[in-house]
């Protein structure tokens, strides 16, 4: 989900979205990272697994913080330009390392 | 002339009312997993669809009578209420997806929360039902469900590698290693079951009588199912490569609905988009109403009472009641909070899983000289109608199994 918010703003900077298409991609993504950091909270784990699932948690309430600074920015006109793009490159990052932590995950498990 | 144009109307409002909730999300939730992997599952739905709608618009044109009405006079109560039965509740589940459908389609047009426009899709579909005439709202609906030709579109401007896009179909199982086998086949059947969706023979057929087709319709029909539907299978095709080309690559597998929309977006931009929105608005409104109109055709022909838009309500009392309790009861679903993608996505499967008990009662009358005289099924049509109860079967039959296994294709 933070590829499709990362892929939305992208368009964005195309001007190739309209700002209800981006609105709701934006508060789409940013409830199910709340969801999904609530529901792993309130995993139990020890050990290795719990580290792991820890660190998720961080990167997930990172994913959802940058899209809160995209809201934010785009409710306060500020929309436009690099400060966009590098929160776009962010959410990108964060994606990539999800994935990497939700495969050594899987492979613990 | 005049024939020519009741031709082409009804052709282009079969390919825009061709697609769903069901088929916009399934098609679009396939493409960004499998890329164009499943598109057989495609192509077979969309045989199976013209072979039964053919065959139920058959029934009611020759017999004057809707098939349900003759399902319950030919094979009895008891099999007549356990084909009631699923087709109702598969009914209420897509209208559920219907209406969540609509709802957030506005909210990509409006960016307001869905929630607020699930009531007010809920009685716009309610007093279209109650004011509309059925031509009017059968095209209207069909017209504006044209504008998903965008993705058709789209898949052009995206200019893909052909090739590689094209290969893809010839890939079976599966190239992609994340995803299993099983998660794959729970797909297939998802799909089959959107392309295939129970409520399509009953409005169907149901049409037919509120429209007073007669044999000598029956070239019409045929070229509104062989030539709209098809045409409509390729538009399906058509939303699950713009989400192979774009989503696939990227690692977004979809799960909303503005997702579906985002190649649109990439490849024609705002236009494209609001194009496409429209399109989605229409796509889900025609299904809502065709399916709260299912809803009422089902249960008022099980039980002998007065029903279709030609009579007014007051005549049609109970018809039209049955339809605002089925929307009351959607309403009320989506209202809990559940996700209508998911409901979306569930409804797919358990059309699937309710199948036989839906085409089997058709392909029986369909052979009926009673009610068909000497314009009973041919060979050809029997052998293929056997071939797919079989496909059938073994799709519901297999569609809870592999549910849980793969968790609903999580």
């Amino acid at each position: 989900m933070t590829r499709s918010a990362a892929l939305a703003i992208g368009l964005r900077e195309n001007d190739n979205i309209t700002s209800a298409v981006l609105d709701t991609a934006l508060a789409d993504v940013a409830q199910k990272l709340g969801e999904g950091e609530a529901s792993l909270a309130s995993l139990a784990a020890t050990g290795g697994i719990a580290a792991q699932r820890d660190r998720i948690i961080a990167e997930v309430r990172s994913a959802g913080n940058t899209v809160h600074r995209v809201q934010a920015s785009l409710a306060a006109g500020r929309g436009d330009g690099d400060a966009l793009d590098a929160q776009r490159i962010r959410l990108g990052r964060v994606a990539a390392r999800l994935e990497k932590l939700f495969g050594k995950l899987e492979g613990a498990g | 002339m005049k024939g020519i144009f009741a031709v082409a109307l009804g052709v282009l409002t079969a390919i825009g009312g061709f697609l769903d909730a069901g088929d916009l999300v399934t098609n679009s939730v396939v493409g960004s997993r499998f890329g164009l992997t499943l598109s057989w599952v495609v192509v077979v739905g969309v045989i199976g669809i013209c072979l039964f709608a053919q065959m139920s618009g058959r029934v009611a044109a020759v017999s004057g009578r809707a098939s349900f009405e003759i399902i319950r006079e030919r094979l009895g109560a008891r099999m007549a209420l356990a084909n009631l039965g699923a087709s109702f509740l598969i009914n209420l589940m897509t209208l559920t997806a219907e209406v969540g459908g609509i709802a957030l389609s506005m909210q990509l047009a409006t960016s307001i929360e869905p929630t607020l426009w699930m009531p007010v899709a809920a009685f716009a579909v309610w007093l279209v039902i109650w004011r509309v005439k059925f031509s009017i709202m059968e095209n209207v609906a069909g017209f504006l469900g044209l504008t998903l030709v965008i993705f058709a579109v789209a898949v052009f401007l995206l200019q893909p590698n052909w090739l590689d896009l094209g290969s893809q179909i010839l890939q079976q199982p599966s190239p992609h290693s994340s995803e299993s086998p099983a998660t794959y086949w729970y797909f297939a059947i998802a799909l089959f079951g959107a392309a295939m969706t129970p409520y399509e023979v009953f409005f169907f057929s149901s049409g037919a009588i509120e429209e007073k087709w007669t044999a000598k319709d029956l070239a019409q029909s045929r070229a509104n199912v062989f030539v709209g539907f098809p045409l409509g299978g390729i538009l399906s095709i058509a939303i699950a490569a713009s989400a192979a080309i774009v989503l696939l690559p990227k690692g977004i597998a979809v799960d909303s609905l503005y997702e579906t929309a985002l190649p649109v977006a990439q490849a024609a931009g705002k236009l494209g988009l609001i194009v496409v929105i429209l399109g989605f608005v229409a796509a889900t409104f025609g299904a809502a109403l065709e399916v709260t109109l299912s809803s009422g055709y089902t249960l008022a022909q099980f039980f002998g009472w007065p029903w279709g838009k030609y009579r007014p309500p007051v005549k049609a009392a109970r018809f039209h009641v049955t339809m605002i309790i089925s929307l009351l009861i959607a309403l009320g679903v989506l209202l809990t909070g559940v996700d209508p993608i998911q409901v979306t996505e569930l409804s797919v499967v358990f059309s699937a899983i309710a199948l036989p008990l839906t085409y089997l009662p058709i392909l029986i009358i369909a052979n009926d000289p009673k009610y068909m005289g000497d314009r009973v099924n041919g060979r050809a049509t029997n052998f293929l109608g056997l071939v797919f109860l079989a496909i059938i079967l073994i799709g519901s039959i297999s569609a809870i199994p592999l549910m849980i296994i793969t968790g609903a294709g999580s």
